[in-house]
């Protein structure tokens, strides 16, 4: 088993002033396999992004870390050190949220794929430079049309399909996807999550999938990670994880969460996300948890295995 | 049961700019002959992609913008018709949530002056104004300091409640959503969702419900429109079309990940999945199907015309 992500007691956070450091992300131990998709889920403001942009090498210069982030082994994090000019852009790439605004609108879409491709295939006559992006193209099926295109002349799921190729012009081994789906209608959604998955096969990608979209995770993810105030309350196999949640986080986010042919009444988790700086004392959920007891207000639950999973609740303790 | 609003063969256009380096301007249809009935006392959804014209039935019934022919009759007015004072009186009874609400909420006033704003035509007593303010945000679990803060102090789901209660403070009868959950996180979708059925029982209104999540209108609504390229392709109880979808584009709509192809629409007269369709006739090529009655649903597709008789609307 090649591990394409792992990472030992990461946290990152941002300085606010010299004494104060806001923790966003907190003691973060994870393992992603290479060659699978990955799927981080949860509630605005729980550290998706910010994870994502970690494992992508594109934290701001200002944020915090400490811990080990390790991509393929190569240390890119470690304590405050981050390492990721060997890294960034060639093994690991992300692909936006927004793709209208990571374009630009100035140039076409041939000309910005060939502005990578020369800056990563140096040796390339401008003639295979214009084959490759087209070929690109074709891989994110974009008629080739689009090559001379402006990002103003396509539609959101065109621009999203351009920000793809653009993504794939190093051939990465490693995508984040921060929500790549989430500004575009129902329909769209599944082509450009269907497009990412046959992408991940063909090139044997590892692709960290951010989203709060239950459904869009459940058609793309092997494997899924539910995060929460900075840390993962619940991680395993896709069908497993969303089919029998057991982390009361988790169960309540897919209670939340409409189901077609079910009259029952959607729940509501009261309350809302502790904003970072604010993290409660012992289990960070307990303020919003209906099975709360005393040890979960001054303990914080570690990770355990549980069968096919790994679970972050004393519930599951003995 | 009959209908609050009725919406009659509703023709609405925009005027476009022809593009860049181009000169002039193009007419681009929005929704082309929808017919569409709203029973009180039900919510009714209308489903589709991006640009398929559903916002633009919402903004046709409001006023927003003039359609080029039809009809928009709510309780015996064709609203296509009326202006002036009688069409402001007839639009305090439609209430209308819109989209993002941080930009239909104005940064500079106070909450309690949002929610004053569509109270000052009816020229009520100020402790009248108090009563009501008072009561909509008890209903809507608002705390009442809520009316002392800005637009900019309130989360995303307290201003979707805020544009919620602005709607229905001056009591109407007929509540237009355009995609009110859309913005929102997966927990506040499911609070706002609650809320809104419950004051919806408590309120006797009738909804009208925009969203593409056909999964969000399904919980919400008793009857499901589905729309594509400015056109209605199917009406029915939720059930019936969530469970025996009739037209192909309703199927996809239920089953998007089986699709990987992009789904091309043709912009013409003809039935807008005219390129895809697995049932194409020749009829498809001719004309745009009429309105077909199969019980209690409508349906606008050549197979089922040529497969049924019984009423061609």
């Amino acid at each position: 088993m090649v591990l394409a992500i792992q990472s030992k007691k990461l946290s990152i956070g941002y300085e606010v002033d010299e004494t104060t450091t806001l923790w966003v992300v907190e003691n973060l131990d994870l393992e992603v396999e290479h060659g699978i998709t990955f799927c981080l889920i949860g509630e605005s403001g729980c550290g998706k992004s910010t994870i994502g942009n970690a494992i992508a090498g594109l934290l701001q210069p200002y944020a915090k870390t400490s811990g080990k982030l390790l991509i393929f082994d190569r240390i890119v994090i470690d304590d405050n050190n981050r390492k990721f000019n060997s890294v960034r852009g060639k093994v690991v790439v992300k692909i936006p949220q927004d793709p209208a605004s990571s374009l630009n609108p100035f140039t076409t879409i041939g000309e910005q794929l060939s502005i990578a491709i020369k800056h990563h295939y140096s040796n390339l006559s401008e003639k295979d430079v214009k084959n490759k992006a087209l070929e690109l193209l074709e891989e994110v099926r974009l008629e080739k049309d689009v090559y001379n295109f402006y990002p103003h002349q396509l539609s959101g799921g065109m621009k999203q399909r351009a920000a793809i190729a653009l993504a794939l012009v190093p051939e990465p081994k490693i995508v984040v996807a921060d929500e790549p789906t989430s500004a575009l209608d129902a329909y769209l959604r599944f082509t450009i999550a269907s497009l990412l998955k046959k992408l991940q096969k063909e090139w044997e990608l590892t692709l960290v999938f951010i989203t709060h979209d239950i459904s869009v995770a459940h058609y793309v993810c092997d494997r899924v990670a539910v995060v929460y105030a900075g840390r993962v309350v619940e991680v395993g196999r896709t069908e497993k994880i969303l089919s029998v949640p057991k982390h009361p986080y988790t169960e309540l986010l897919l209670e939340s969460v409409p189901k077609r042919l079910s009259k029952k009444r959607l729940t509501d988790i009261p309350g809302m996300p502790p904003p970072p700086g604010k993290y409660p004392s012992g289990c960070k959920f307990h303020p919003r948890c209906p099975f709360v007891f005393d040890r979960c207000k001054y303990e914080e639950p570690l990770l355990i295995k549980l069968n096919d999973r790994f679970v972050r609740c004393w519930k599951y303790y003995g | 049961m009959g209908n609050i609003l009725k919406i009659e063969n509703l023709y609405v256009s925009y005027t476009v700019p022809m593009g860049h380096l181009r000169y002039g301007y193009r007419k681009v249809w929005a929704v082309k002959g929808v017919d569409l009935e709203v029973p009180a006392g039900i919510t009714l959804g209308i489903v589709g992609g991006s640009g398929s014209g559903k916002s633009t039935i919402l903004k046709a019934v409001l006023g927003f913008v003039k359609p080029e022919k039809g009809k928009i009759i709510f309780k015996s007015f064709d609203l296509s018709k009326i202006s002036g004072r009688e069409r402001r009186r007839i639009a305090r009874e439609v209430g209308y949530v819109p989209q993002e609400p941080s930009q239909s909420i104005n940064p500079k006033m106070r909450i309690y002056d949002v929610l004053v704003e569509p109270l000052k035509p009816l020229k009520l007593p100020s402790d009248e104004i108090k009563r009501r303010i008072d009561n909509v945000l008890e209903m809507l679990d608002l705390d009442p300091d809520v009316e002392n803060r800005y637009a900019k102090e309130l989360s995303g789901g307290m201003l979707q409640r805020i544009a919620i209660a602005r709607a229905i403070i001056t009591k109407p009868s007929i509540l237009l959503l355009d995609e009110p959950t859309s913005n929102l996180d997966i927990s506040i979708q499911a609070q706002i969702l609650n809320m809104l059925i419950d004051l919806k029982q408590e309120l006797n209104l009738t909804y009208l419900f925009v969203s593409h999540d056909i999964d969000v209108v399904s919980y919400i609504a008793n009857r499901i429109a589905i729309m594509i390229n400015g056109r209605v392709v199917e009406v029915g109880d939720t059930e019936k079309i969530l469970t025996e979808p009739l037209h192909p584009y309703t199927s996809a709509l239920l089953n998007p990940e089986k699709i990987t192809e992009k789904v091309k629409t043709s912009n013409n007269d003809l039935c807008p999945i005219l390129t895809w369709c697995p049932w194409r006739l020749d009829l498809c090529s001719k004309s745009f199907p009429p309105r077909l009655q199969i019980s209690d649903r409508y349906i606008y597709c050549w197979k089922y015309i040529k497969q049924n008789t019984i009423s061609i609307s």
